[in-house]
């Protein structure tokens, strides 16, 4: 039985040595990251985490996320429902917790027609790209693209308005989420 | 008699018919007003809500010398500050000051016995400063170098003035700018920028600070540099992560 324990050390050298080369580091562990994760709390019926979609930089100085309430003074702090199929505003925000509530946000975003205060969009959150470095969400019924990336103290938001809106521009809720991730 | 009054019955039934047929068809005649073709749908803009611009600036010397910027500043910023009870000698009571963080909203004073004084170590004040808060608030705290009768039987509090109050003055400060844009729109607490009715793809490049508008501007080159693309600033952000 001795003389077999050379032999079976080296069996397990190379078993050691197989699974090192074998499992690969994931090279890009952002692109893992969920946003979503957390966010369908339903009111009073169930918590899955009260989480937001926070789109930012590590230590940044401000999160950017998506709204999907309408945004006035008495939207409050559950402004954000990852259910939600209306998107009203893009959202700098501070908030750490709906319990603790935001401080220094602002609210900004395309349109496309008179200038409302209470603009709806329509898309589906599961179809957006939401990533902790970039936001990217197509909306409905303009088709508006709107990309956002962050820095350390501000945002580069992208929008592509469609090319001709007047002549039939006007899509549906499945036009605008093309990809499902 | 009655053969008249017959013709009158079948010649007003005729005209009701009549008139129903030509209100029938005239729900096939082309619409005066189709929504989604008037001008007004073609309106684009990027509009800023929740934020104070009065106060801002705007104008046209965006980094590369086009489009248009605008200033502001958004001030539902809230503190929680502690200051031990002897730090307020100042007051026969306890202030206990609460504020709406909405611009409308009257805020609540309530004055507190000594009895519930002392059952406290130290005065929490909730601070949502807007325009009219944050002076209420100073205007207070600056009462005991003015407060002589009764006679104050702590020395003059030197914790607290509004000199060193850090909610003097304070926002998180907004800049924006878009090279694309044609104008600036302000419409309520909105600010816009419109472009073209053309534009495809436009772009706003945004920066805050709570230190002040310069320092905004300064961010803002430093972040965002004009020959920065969108792809570029989003790979960097992704590599940031990914280190």
């Amino acid at each position: 039985m001795v003389q077999y324990i050379p032999s079976i050390m080296i069996v397990a050298c190379l078993l050691v040595v197989w699974m090192c080369v074998s499992v690969h580091a994931i090279d890009h562990p952002e692109e893992m990251v969920n946003l979503l994760a957390g966010s369908f709390t339903d009111g009073d019926r169930f918590s899955t985490g009260n989480t937001l979609p926070l789109v930012g930089r590590p230590w940044g100085f401000n999160h950017w996320a998506p709204q999907t309430k309408e945004g006035n003074r008495h939207t409050g702090s559950w402004w954000f429902k990852g259910s939600d199929h209306q998107l009203t505003w893009l959202r700098c925000t501070h908030q750490p917790s709906p319990w603790i509530g935001d401080w220094g946000w602002f609210l900004f975003g395309p349109q496309i027609g008179p200038i409302t205060r209470n603009p709806t969009h329509f898309w589906e959150p599961r179809g957006a790209v939401l990533k902790p470095y970039l936001l990217d969400a197509t909306v409905a019924p303009y088709n508006i693209r709107m990309e956002l990336a962050p820095t350390d103290h501000g945002a580069f938001l992208r929008v592509t308005f469609p090319a001709n809106s007047a002549s039939g521009g006007k899509t549906y809720l499945h036009d605008s989420f093309p990809r499902i991730h | 008699m009655i053969d008249k009054l017959c013709i009158h019955i079948i010649n007003l039934y005729t005209l009701i018919f009549l008139s129903l047929i030509c209100y029938s068809f005239s729900f096939l005649a082309p619409p005066t007003h189709t929504p989604h073709h008037t001008s007004d749908r073609e309106e684009r803009h990027i509009c800023f809500a929740e934020a104070i611009w009065d106060g801002g600036t705007e104008g046209t010397n965006t980094a590369d010398g086009t489009g248009k910027f605008f200033e502001g500043r958004s001030t539902q910023v809230r503190f929680h500050l502690s200051i031990h009870k002897t730090q307020v000698s100042f007051l026969q009571g306890f202030y206990v000051l609460w504020f709406d963080s909405y611009f409308f909203s009257c805020f609540k004073l309530r004055v507190l016995s000594q009895v519930q004084l002392k059952r406290l170590d130290y005065i929490q004040l909730r601070i949502l400063p807007n325009y009219h808060s944050y002076i209420t608030l100073i205007n207070l705290l600056t009462i005991p170098h003015q407060y002589t009768n009764p006679p104050n039987p702590l020395p003059p509090n030197t914790q607290v003035n509004s000199d060193r109050m850090l909610v003097a003055n304070f926002a998180l400060r907004i800049r924006a700018e878009s090279a694309e844009a044609t104008g600036v729109v302000q419409r309520d607490d909105m600010k816009c920028f419109s472009y073209d009715q053309k534009s495809t793809v436009v772009h706003v490049r945004i920066a805050t600070s709570l230190i002040s508008p310069a320092q905004v501007l300064v961010n803002l080159r430093r972040e965002l540099k004009p020959q920065k693309t969108f792809d570029a600033v989003a790979l960097d952000a992704k590599m940031v992560w990914n280190e």
